[in-house]
Parts: structure tokens; C-alpha cells; sequence
């Protein structure tokens, strides 16, 4: 059996710029790279004897001299442990990059950074076809087919759009395409999302990044380990997650609550529940739900300074907890206002229409009661 | 709601006071501090709890009332409210969260659990404290007219009220928290709002983006370029080493060049070693080994020339006194040879040009002599011919004269007229001719004088029309005077006629004399003409001649000769001629006699015979001097081999043969070092042999390009550009300014986009609300403003007695009342109606504000509201609020004994403090 770990969108060098905090991007930062070598650990760790990795290992064509340097010192380390690399759109291979002075790469790194072309090892029965981005795009698919071999592994490292290949310019792969390849198996980066497929006799899969970057990455990340185990014609997939951190989104119903602490603890309860005792290290996306009293003081900057994750974002789509009917039938400002308001809620043409109202009717029976620009 | 009951277990002066209430209209009358406002306070206290500071704005209700016996605050109120009788007990504390409520529900004697957060008043009301504040309790008067022109707190219920509907919050200060909410997402503390900041960061990213992806599409190219270049580059440095390829082996090839110069080198050193020489003493002992050889050789060779040349014998010897006076004679001869050539060949010529043309000019001269003196008698001639001339002019005048009178004679003729005309017109034209003719002459004949031959022909012209007027004067003249004056003058006439006759004949005699004249002056002329050709002519003889004499005087001078001095004259040129020629005789007779006795022929010869002797003289001297020199030469050579050490040199010939051997060895030897230190510094190749020779053994054998071939790499190399590294480097450059990736940037507008959604969101929502607001205020605005003014109108009507009818709410909530069918603002009134008006309002606000389904009724509060009222008018409001008894409880306080007499009989019940 042949054990191979598939690792791909990495991105070492992101600046997570999307943080405002500073000192929190260069932690992510030091996450991104913590779970690299991670990485190079796990394949250690479980006697891979290749590690595959489709593109897109760092953010830019051009990163920095000395992060190469470390890349190339810690696949060094785990020799002698095969790295297989194909240049993605990120980080493609150009005359000059950090890709074209193959002789600063450790032995046991190869690199596919230009036209299809492939690798044997024989030992393993397996042969490891592969091709690089050489520019930003690659608007002409990179794949091209090989032929089947009995009792051999055909494996294909490559970065390539597999979803949209009717528009997208990252080497579009048809479903075709990758049918025909002739491949038993098909290591692909690009997306960041772990997807796992077969068409034909090929089986294909996006490991999706290893760490994520931001809220559109959710869940645990980390690498794909495959095992090629004679007399299958495809490898056995387990996903092994290795993100120091996750980035999650959730809602709270906070109905009755009426101030930021027994928000924030039944926050934090939820957490706890859903991402186990480590919670606070996560990143957060919290919509707070339910029916607040009309006297309850919960804010988002109140309750943001009780809660402590690594990054939390509120989203306030809380209502008051007025009997809305009751408070239309009151011959009152309020209740002309409740009852008119009510009634667009009703005729609203649609959810969005229906929800503007809806917060309009809670914006201002609050504005009775407080002022709305220090509420939130 | 009616108050049955107050226990004011302890509160400020009251300790365990009990005071019942009558459900309808009571006045509670009292001197100042007997605790009028002590009471209503401790109402206002029981049913909102603390409330806050005092009119004064000092001290809260709750400190200024405390106990003054010192013990807890308390008390209890019985009161009747949605139909059940309740009492409540409060407890306060030092602070609003301290005080303890208790309400027990006497109808069931069970406790009833307030609302959190609620209190009593709010509770049995429905009305918060600041609505009650506005509704149920009413000041005291005057408070209307407070300095202002308005009670800000009935401006703000009116307000309200009139706007709204709602008199707990100003539909104002709704719209103004949600105006302010919106205004937030747009702006904020003069800087860009929530909204607006993530719309433009939003704009900013996007357009970040789309410079992300034009630059991505650029980097394409860049790539494709860069790509390009680095081909390029291969290829030129293909070519570049190719070159170095064949540079280094050009060094190789140099190398063993140079190896082999050095090698044979040392083998010359080693020649001139076995010939016991040092290399390094070559360059200074060849040269002068070499210049002593030639030196002692040319010394050998010059010695046996003259050895051959010496011995000569002349036939006589000459003397240096011989050959001086020989020679003497011979340059005398040559000199009057020269002179007598000179004297033939330009002086003779010369002489004779001169005297030719000397005889020439006496001749002429002479002419001129003779002719001149031909000349002598034409002036007389010429003044007889002028003399005539006069003459003849003063006879034409004469007859003129007369010729006129006739004429006038013949006037008197009429029939003689035209004739008479005739003779006139004939007489002017002779008389016309005849003074042409003269004055030609006369003028001509000046001419001759003159020497002019064109004054001959005009003395000719003269002469012949003087002639030609003298033959037309002759003619017959038939005019007959018939007066005697006419005859006189016709006689006088014809006799001057007759005398013109005698001076022609006169001048026609002179006629050949004047010819001859003419003659002789014209021959005159030509010899004139003849000296003047004649003159240059016989300057330049004199000036030949002149010129040569000096010369001939020049030359004679540098002569010992004597000779006869020359003239320009045919004798004197004859001697000297032949002294000349005497002379050269001799001359050359003694020098022939001086040759003769030296046996030569001439004096070339003898000149030639000389020279030789004095040759072979000099080089009798130069034998004994180069023998002398061969002796030292070879000496001084020898001495040199010997200072060499070389021995055996012991004569020119071995010194030749070693100098010989020395040269080839040491000019090998020379050539030798001279090629390797050229090739060494044409390739400045510095190694010693033997570390040539190593690296020569180290070094691969590339075969050399051909010239051709290299030219060939040289043309292809130039074809590249100069700057292609650069142009790599900058393309590399470019590349490395990638930024932040799209998907990077995509991450930051995906979450930007939500949150602007939600901002988006929030703006519309606040926007709706404002919308929704402004248009239930509006509505109610619509509903309610008539109403409050149709009551209050009513109410100030029933207070003053039909006076006041109608009350006017403004904008500017100036109250106006309506007095003879306009309007008068409330501060223009009396004060006492001002307060018939405020009250008017404030019931009228009060029971639009109570008249709700379900809302329990309202206990007035009413502090000394009448004080300011004549008696008059406080009977009608008693009656009034009296009337107001059957929907709220009426609990009123005064000071003013009239008030509680007033009150008493209409109706209310009055308690005294």
C-alpha cells in the first residue's frame, strides 16, 4: 500500500488582511504556517511516502526569499518523503520565480511548472502525471489524457477549475476531460473547499485549503491521506484536519434575555457545545436572533467585550418582544405607527421587503424608548 | 382611580397622619407650611416612586421629605382603581432601588405582585409619571405666564399632543432618534457614517479588484515577455560562451606559446652559459664587443686602402706659390674673358643703340631748328590777313548802312516795294555770307595760328563765302530812288563796293603765302611728332646704356686691369675694344708659359695635378694615423675579451669567430626573451613555465573557432540588445509588484458586501419608520388638534361665562383666544383669563389624554390653580371643575380662605390643615 497525503491552496504568505486587528493577522499568519509544517509532521507521522500538492502553495508568484527558503528547509526535513508541486495561479512559475532555480529545491521536491509531463516511481507502481500554471491564468486546460496501466497507479497533480470550466480561466476541467484522463486518481487545488468526486473511471478530489482565510472557508480544514491499496482502482480518502483555527458562523436565538452578560453566556454555552471546550480560539460569525424586551440593554459592543474569541463579528438581528397586534389596537402614536407598519409587513412583496419592514417596526418602537445611535 | 385614604406613616413633618378623601371634589385649605405640597408630594411619591428633583431642581423628593423623626420613610395609600380596592404601603430607602412596594387587594385581602420594572402609578394608570405630570396634575397658575410667554411644560404636552397623540414622548424626538440613527450610517461627528465608509471601502475593493485583475491580465504578458527575454538570454549566452569557450582556448594556445618561448630561452641561456656568458650581460657585451670588432676591422680595412694608395708619384711638383700665381693668372684670364664677352655681347650694342639714336634725335631736332625758323614771318602774314579781314567786315558794315537807307528810300515806292525787298533780302543774305565768310576766316586763320589744320579749312571755308557774298554784292542792283538821298546813297554805296573789290584782291594775293605757311607748320608737326616718338627711344638706349657701363664699372672694379676709361663714343668704344683685347693676350700667354712649365695642357689639368699632390699628403697622414688606430682597437678589443675572461682571444680573428658565436647565441637568446616578454604582455600571462606547463596539462582541447566563425558569434551577439538584462530585470521587477491576490481581496468583498447589506438594510428600515412615523403623525395631527380645540374651547367658554367661546393652538403654541371675532394672544389678555385659557387647556388635554376604552379615570391634582381668579371667576371655575368631579376625583390645595369659602358652596368638600 501507498500512503499519500494531498495538500494543496496552502497560500503560505496570506496576509489575512481582512482582520483589522493587526496583532490577529500576524497570528493567523503564524497559524497559516504552524499548519504547514503541520502538515509536513502528519506526513511523517503516518509514513506518507509522497506528499502531493496541487497549486497555489503560496499566495503570490513572488513571495518572499526567505519564506521560500524555509519551505525549501522543511521539505528537506522530511526527506526522504516525495513532494510533488504544480504551480497554481497564485504562485505559477515564470521566468525568474522562485520555482525556476530547481537546484535551490531539495531532492526529493519535484516540480511540474510548465506543460504536462509526469513522474515514475516504480517501486511504488505509481507514475504521477502533472503541469503548472506559467502565468495568472491558464485559459486552455493543463490535463491532457494518459494511458491505463494494469496494476499501476496513474495519479495527476494539477490546479484547475472542475466547476465552472465553461468560464473560468484557471485551467477549466471539464467532467469529460477528467473522465478521459485515463487517471485512477486526480489531485486537484484551486478550490479551497474539500471536494471529493469520480467521473468515469477517475476519482478526483480538492483537499481544500489546510487553514482557512476567511468566513467564505468555514468548518475544519486540513489534508486529504490516500491510500492506494492494490487491487482497487481507486485510493481509500480520509480527511485529517489540521487548521490551528476554524472560521464558523451561527445564530443565537437571545429571546427574553435582557442584558449582554446572560447573552453572553448562553453564547458561549452554545460554543462551548458546538466546538468543545477550545471554542475561543475559533473565528466567529454570530447572528442573534429572538425577541428582546423592550427593556433589555443588549448591545453588540457590550456584549463583544464579554465574549472572548478570537475574532468575533455580531450580527444584531434581534426584535423587541412587544405583542406587535395588541399594541396596534392602542389608540397611541405607537400603536398607529405598529399597526401601519404591520400591515407593509403584510403586503410585503417579497422576504427582503418583508424584513426591512419588519426591522423599520423595531427601529422605531425602540426609538421610543432609547436612542438608536448609541443602541448599536 | 379615587384615593380613599392617605396614611403618611412617616413622612417629612407627617408622623402616622391619616387623611381621608372624598371621591369627588375636595379643597384641602391650609396656611403656608402646614403641608399642602408635603401631601401632594407624598401622592405623587406613593404612585411613581422617586421623583426626582424639586421645581427648584435642588433636592429629590425623597431627600427633602425625609422623616424629621428620624425613622424610615413610609406610608400607605387606599385607593379604588379597574374596579378593585387596594391599598398600598411603600417603604423607601436611601435610593429608588431600596424602597419596598407592597400591594394588597382589599377585596380578596391578597397581595398583587407589581410588574417588574413598573410602578404603581404606571400600573392602575397606564400612564407613566411624566404623562401623569402632564395630564393629572395641574400647577399653580401664573406658571403659564412665566416671564416667557409660554409654560414649557404645557408647550411641550401641547406639543405632543397636538402632533402626536402621545403624551409620554414627543413625536419629535421619535423622529429625530431615528433621523439621527439614519443620519449615523451616513455621517458621523463630521466624518463618513458606517454606511457610507463601507459603501466607499466596498468601491475602493472593487476597483482594487479590477486593478488586481487588469494587472493580472498585464502580468500575462509580462510573463509571455519575460519569457521571451529569458530565450534571449539562453541564446546570447550560448553564443557568449562559445567565445569564452574559444577565448580560453586562445589562452591555451597562448600558454603553449608561451611555454615554448620560454623553453627555448632557457635553452639560449644555457648556450650562453656553456659560452661563459650571462644572459643578463648580453645586451651591455654584444654591443660593445660588437663595436669594438667593427671598430678594429674598419681600423684593418682603412689602413690597407691607403696602403694600396700610398706611393703615388706626380710628374712636377707644385708649389702652393705656383699654384697661386697660376691660378691668379688663370681667374685674371677668366675675368677679362668675362669682360671681353660683356663688352661684345652688351656694352658694344648698347653703345651702339645709344649713339644711333642720339643721331637720330640731333637730326630731328635740327629739323624742328630749320622749320621753326621757316616760320618766322607768320604773324606778319596773319595780320595782314586780319587787317583785311577788319577791312572787309567795316565795309559790309558800311554798305549796310547805305544799303538801309536805300531801302527806306524805296518805301516811299510803292511800286519799287517788292524790288526794293528784293535788293534788301539780297543785300542781308550777301551781307550774311560776307560775315560768315569773314568770320570763318578770321577764326581760321586764329587756328593756323594755332597750329590747327582744321582753322586752314575753315580760313578756307571763310574766305570762299566772303568771296561768294562779294560776287553777290556785284550783282546789278536795277533799284531806282526816286529821292536824291537814294542817289547818295546809292553812290556811296557802289564805292564801298568798289572798295570791297581792292581788299579782295588784297586778300587773294596774301592767299599763297598763307598756304605756304600752312605747309611748313604742318611739316613742323611731324617732326614735333617724330622727336616725341624718338624720345622714349632714346631714353631707353641711355638707360642700356647707363646700366651697362655700371656694370661693365662693376666688374672692372673686382679686375686688376687698367684700361681706358669708356664714353659713348665710337672711338673710345674702339680702344677700349682692343685694350681688351691686348690684354687677354698676355694674360693668357703668361698662364700658357706657367703650364708649359709644368707639363700640363691646361689649367684644369694643372689644377687637377695640384689637388692630388695635396691628397696624397693627407693620407700619407691618415696611413700613420690608422695605423695607430688598428694597433688600438685591437688592443682595446682584446682587453675586453680578456676583461671577459675569455684568454684565448688573442687576435681579431678569434675575436670575430667569438663575437660570431657570442651574437647568434646571444641575438637567439634575445629574440627569445623578447618573445615571451611580448607574449606575456600581450596576454598577460604571468606564470612561470613549469605552472604553464601544469595548467596546460589541466586544460581541455577545445578546437579553436575560425576566424570567420567568430565573427560570425561576434555579429550574432551584437544582434542582441545591449540592455536585455535590463529589460529582464525590470520585467522581473514588474512582477514582483503583485499585491493582494483577487481571492484575498474577494474574501474582504464578500464580507463587506454582507455587512453594507445590513447597513443598506438598517438605512432603509430607519428610512421606512421615518416615513411610517411622519405619516401616523400626520394622521393623527388631523384627528386630534380639532378635537383638543373644539373641548378647549368649550371649557374657556363655560369658565368665563360665554365671554371666550373659542381657543386658538398655534404653531408657536402662543395660546390665542378668540374676543369679537379675532384672535388675541393669551398674553395680551388679563392674566386672570391667560389662566382661564391654560386651564381650559390642560382639562381639555386631560380628558382627550383619559377618555380611552379601559383606561381608568384620572385623579386631578390641582395646586392652588385659582389663586390669581376674582372671586367671580373662581366661583365659575369651582363650578366648572366642580362639573369635571363625575369623571376624575378633584384634589385641591389653596391657601386662600376665599378660595375654600368659594369652593365650599359650590359643592366641594373643603379640609383644613
Amino acid at each position: 500500500m501507498t500512503k499519500i497525503v494531498q495538500m494543496s491552496d496552502v497560500h503560505l504568505g496570506f496576509a489575512y488582511a481582512g482582520l483589522t486587528d493587526r496583532h490577529r493577522q500576524q497570528q493567523r499568519q503564524q497559524d497559516l504556517w504552524q499548519t504547514f509544517l503541520n502538515a509536513l509532521a502528519y506526513c511523517q507521522k503516518i509514513d506518507a511516502q509522497l506528499l502531493l500538492i496541487p497549486g497555489d502553495l503560496f499566495d503570490t508568484p513572488n513571495p518572499d526569499a526567505a519564506l521560500v527558503q524555509d519551505v525549501q528547509d522543511a521539505f528537506r526535513k522530511i526527506a526522504p518523503i516525495k513532494v510533488v508541486i504544480a504551480t497554481g495561479n497564485h504562485d505559477f512559475a515564470y521566468a525568474g520565480s522562485c520555482w525556476d532555480e530547481p537546484q535551490k529545491w531539495p531532492a526529493n521536491v519535484h516540480l511540474f511548472t510548465g506543460t504536462w509531463s509526469k513522474l515514475d516511481f516504480p517501486d511504488w507502481q505509481i507514475t504521477i502525471w502533472g503541469a503548472g500554471f506559467t502565468a495568472p491564468y491558464a485559459k486552455i486546460s493543463l490535463l491532457k489524457p494518459v494511458t491505463p496501466q494494469t496494476n499501476h497507479w496513474q495519479i495527476g497533480v494539477l490546479h484547475g477549475d472542475a466547476f465552472t470550466p465553461e468560464s473560468s480561466p484557471y485551467d477549466p476541467l471539464t467532467a469529460e476531460q477528467i473522465a478521459n484522463s485515463g487517471l485512477n486518481w486526480l489531485a486537484l487545488g484551486h478550490i479551497h473547499k474539500r471536494i471529493q468526486n469520480q467521473v468515469g473511471a477517475t476519482a478526483y478530489a480538492y483537499a481544500g485549503t489546510p487553514e482557512g482565510h476567511g468566513f467564505d472557508e468555514q468548518g475544519p480544514k486540513g489534508v486529504l491521506v490516500l491510500d492506494f491499496i492494490p487491487g482497487q482502482t481507486t485510493p481509500t480518502v480520509t480527511f485529517q484536519p489540521l487548521a490551528q483555527r476554524q472560521y464558523e458562523e451561527l445564530s443565537v436565538d437571545l429571546t427574553g434575555l435582557n442584558s449582554n452578560s446572560e447573552a453572553a453566556a448562553k453564547i458561549e454555552t452554545m460554543l462551548a457545545e458546538k466546538y468543545g471546550p477550545d471554542y475561543q480560539r475559533h473565528l466567529y460569525k454570530i447572528h442573534l436572533t429572538g425577541a428582546l424586551p423592550t427593556t433589555a440593554l443588549i448591545t453588540e459592543a457590550g456584549l463583544t467585550a464579554q465574549l472572548s474569541v478570537f475574532d468575533l463579528r455580531l450580527r444584531n438581528e434581534t426584535h423587541l418582544a412587544i405583542d406587535y397586534q395588541q399594541l396596534a389596537q392602542l389608540d397611541t402614536l405607537a400603536g398607529n405607527f405598529t399597526k401601519k407598519v404591520l400591515a407593509k409587513i403584510d403586503q410585503a412583496h417579497n422576504d427582503q421587503e418583508k424584513a426591512q419592514a419588519q426591522l423599520a417596526l423595531d427601529l422605531g418602537l425602540r426609538a421610543f424608548q432609547e436612542d438608536l445611535t448609541n443602541a448599536h | 382611580m379615587r384615593i380613599e385614604q392617605l396614611n403618611l406613616i412617616d413622612f417629612g413633618m407627617f408622623h402616622q397622619f391619616e387623611l381621608k378623601l372624598d371621591p369627588s371634589a375636595q379643597l384641602i385649605y391650609g396656611d403656608n407650611e402646614q403641608g399642602k405640597t408635603t401631601l401632594l408630594s407624598f401622592m405623587l411619591l406613593m404612585l411613581y416612586g422617586d421623583q426626582g428633583r424639586d421645581r427648584k431642581g435642588q433636592l429629590t423628593i425623597r431627600s427633602k421629605y425625609q422623616p424629621w423623626s428620624g425613622r424610615e420613610m413610609a406610608g400607605s395609600l387606599i385607593l379604588t382603581a379597574k374596579n378593585h380596592r387596594y391599598q398600598i404601603e411603600k417603604h423607601f430607602g436611601k435610593t429608588f432601588s431600596k424602597d419596598t412596594t407592597e400591594i394588597i387587594d382589599l377585596n380578596t385581602d391578597e397581595a398583587v405582585p407589581l410588574p417588574p420594572k413598573m410602578e404603581v402609578g404606571e400600573w392602575l394608570l397606564d400612564l407613566n409619571l411624566a404623562g401623569f405630570l402632564k395630564t393629572g396634575f395641574i400647577g399653580q397658575p401664573g406658571i403659564f405666564n412665566n416671564g416667557q410667554g409660554q409654560d414649557d411644560l404645557t408647550e411641550k404636552l401641547v406639543k405632543n399632543l397636538t402632533q402626536s397623540g402621545d403624551e409620554t414622548v414627543s413625536a419629535n424626538e421619535v423622529l429625530a432618534r431615528l433621523a439621527a440613527a439614519s443620519t449615523d450610517l451616513r455621517s458621523k461627528s463630521g466624518n463618513k457614517g458606517q454606511l457610507v465608509a463601507a459603501k466607499d471601502q466596498l468601491e475602493q475593493l472593487q476597483l482594487a479588484r479590477q486593478a488586481t485583475v487588469a494587472r493580472q491580465t498585464a502580468q500575462t504578458e509580462q510573463v509571455a515577455q519575460l519569457q521571451e527575454l529569458s530565450q534571449q538570454r539562453q541564446q546570447r549566452d550560448q553564443l557568449q560562451t562559445k567565445l569564452q569557450q574559444d577565448q580560453q582556448a586562445q589562452q591555451s594556445q597562448q600558454r603553449q606559446q608561451l611555454l615554448q618561448a620560454i623553453q627555448a630561452n632557457e635553452q639560449q641561456i644555457q648556450a650562453l652559459h656553456a659560452l661563459s656568458f650571462q644572459p643578463e650581460q648580453v645586451p651591455t657585451i654584444l654591443p660593445k664587443l660588437q663595436q669594438l670588432v667593427q671598430d678594429a676591422v674598419a681600423a684593418n680595412q682603412a689602413a690597407a686602402v691607403l696602403t694600396k694608395v700610398n706611393g703615388q708619384n706626380l710628374s712636377l711638383p707644385i708649389s702652393e706659390a705656383d699654384y697661386a700665381a697660376t691660378a691668379k693668372l688663370q681667374q685674371q684670364t677668366e675675368k677679362i674673358q668675362q669682360l671681353q664677352n660683356f663688352f661684345q655681347q652688351e656694352l658694344d650694342p648698347a653703345a651702339a643703340q645709344a649713339l644711333q639714336q642720339q643721331a637720330a634725335w640731333r637730326e630731328l631736332t635740327q629739323q624742328q631748328k630749320q622749320l621753326t625758323e621757316q616760320l618766322a614771318p607768320a604773324d606778319q602774314l596773319r595780320a595782314q590777313a586780319e587787317q583785311l579781314t577788319t577791312a572787309q567786315q567795316q565795309n559790309l558794315q558800311q554798305q549796310q548802312i547805305h544799303q538801309d537807307r536805300l531801302d527806306r528810300s524805296q518805301q516811299h515806292t510803292a511800286a519799287n516795294s517788292r524790288t526794293a525787298q528784293q535788293a534788301h533780302k539780297n543785300n542781308q543774305q550777301q551781307k550774311l555770307l560776307l560775315g560768315g565768310g569773314l568770320l570763318l576766316l578770321g577764326i581760321g586763320l586764329i587756328l593756323v595760328i594755332v597750329k590747327i589744320v582744321f582753322g586752314y579749312v575753315l580760313a578756307g571755308g571763310g574766305l570762299l563765302l566772303a568771296v561768294i557774298s562779294l560776287l553777290r554784292r556785284s550783282t546789278p542792283n536795277s533799284l531806282v530812288s526816286d529821292a536824291d538821298d537814294f542817289s547818295e546813297q546809292k553812290a556811296a554805296l557802289q564805292e564801298l563796293q568798289a572798295q570791297a573789290l581792292v581788299l579782295q584782291q588784297q586778300a587773294a594775293d596774301l592767299a599763297p603765302q598763307l598756304n605756304q605757311l600752312k605747309v611748313t607748320e604742318q611739316q613742323l608737326q611731324q617732326v614735333v611728332h617724330q622727336i616725341q616718338a624718338a624720345q622714349p627711344r632714346l631714353a631707353t638706349a641711355w638707360d642700356r646704356w647707363n646700366t651697362n657701363l655700371e656694370q661693365w664699372q662693376t666688374q672692372l672694379a673686382n679686375t686688376d686691369l687698367q684700361l681706358p676709361e669708356l664714353t659713348l663714343a665710337t672711338a673710345a668704344l674702339t680702344e677700349l675694344k682692343n685694350q681688351l683685347s691686348l690684354q687677354l693676350a698676355n694674360c693668357q700667354q703668361q698662364l700658357i708659359q706657367q703650364l708649359h712649365a709644368k707639363q700640363v695642357a691646361d689649367f684644369t689639368t694643372y689644377q687637377v695635378n695640384y689637388q692630388l699632390q695635396q691628397k696624397d699628403q693627407v693620407q700619407q697622414q691618415q696611413w700613420h694615423d690608422l695605423q695607430k688606430r688598428q694597433q688600438t682597437t685591437q688592443a682595446a678589443l682584446l682587453a675586453y675579451y680578456q676583461q671577459l675572461g675569455h684568454t684565448e682571444v688573442t687576435n681579431l680573428t678569434q675575436a670575430q669567430q667569438e663575437l660570431a658565436t657570442l651574437t647568434r647565441v646571444g641575438q637567439l637568446y634575445q629574440t627569445t626573451q623578447a618573445t615571451v616578454a611580448s607574449q606575456r604582455q600581450v596576454t598577460g600571462i604571468k606564470a612561470s613555465s613549469a605552472e604553464l606547463a601544469a595548467s596546460l596539462q589541466q586544460a581541455t582541447t577545445a578546437a579553436r573557432l575560425t576566424t570567420e566563425q567568430r565573427h560570425q558569434l561576434q555579429t550574432q551577439l551584437k544582434q542582441f540588445p545591449t540592455d536585455l538584462d535590463d529589460q529582464w530585470y525590470q520585467l522581473q521587477h514588474q512582477l514582483q509588484g503583485f499585491g493582494r491576490s483577487v481571492d484575498e481581496i474577494d474574501h474582504d468583498i464578500h464580507d463587506l458586501i454582507e455587512t453594507v447589506n445590513l447597513l443598506q438594510t438598517r438605512y432603509q428600515s430607519l428610512t421606512l419608520a421615518q416615513t411610517t412615523l411622519q405619516q401616523v403623525i400626520d394622521e393623527r395631527r388631523k384627528y386630534f388638534a380639532p378635537s383638543l380645540k373644539e373641548k378647549a374651547g368649550q371649557y374657556l367658554a363655560t369658565l368665563t361665562n360665554q365671554r371666550y367661546q373659542e381657543l386658538l393652538i398655534p404653531k408657536s403654541f402662543a395660546l390665542e383666544v378668540r374676543d369679537q371675532g379675532s384672535y388675541h394672544e393669551a398674553d395680551y389678555l388679563s392674566s386672570g383669563t391667560a389662566d382661564q385659557a391654560y386651564l381650559a387647556l390642560r382639562l381639555a388635554i386631560t380628558n382627550l389624554l383619559t377618555n380611552k376604552a379601559g383606561q381608568s379615570s384620572l385623579p386631578l391634582l390641582l395646586d392652588d390653580i385659582l389663586r390669581e381668579y376674582d372671586d367671580t371667576r373662581a366661583a365659575n371655575a369651582f363650578r366648572f371643575l366642580k362639573s369635571q368631579s363625575q369623571q376624575h376625583q378633584l384634589i385641591m390645595f389653596t391657601c386662600h380662605q376665599n378660595l375654600a369659602d368659594l369652593a365650599a358652596k359650590n359643592g366641594f368638600v373643603v379640609r383644613t390643615l
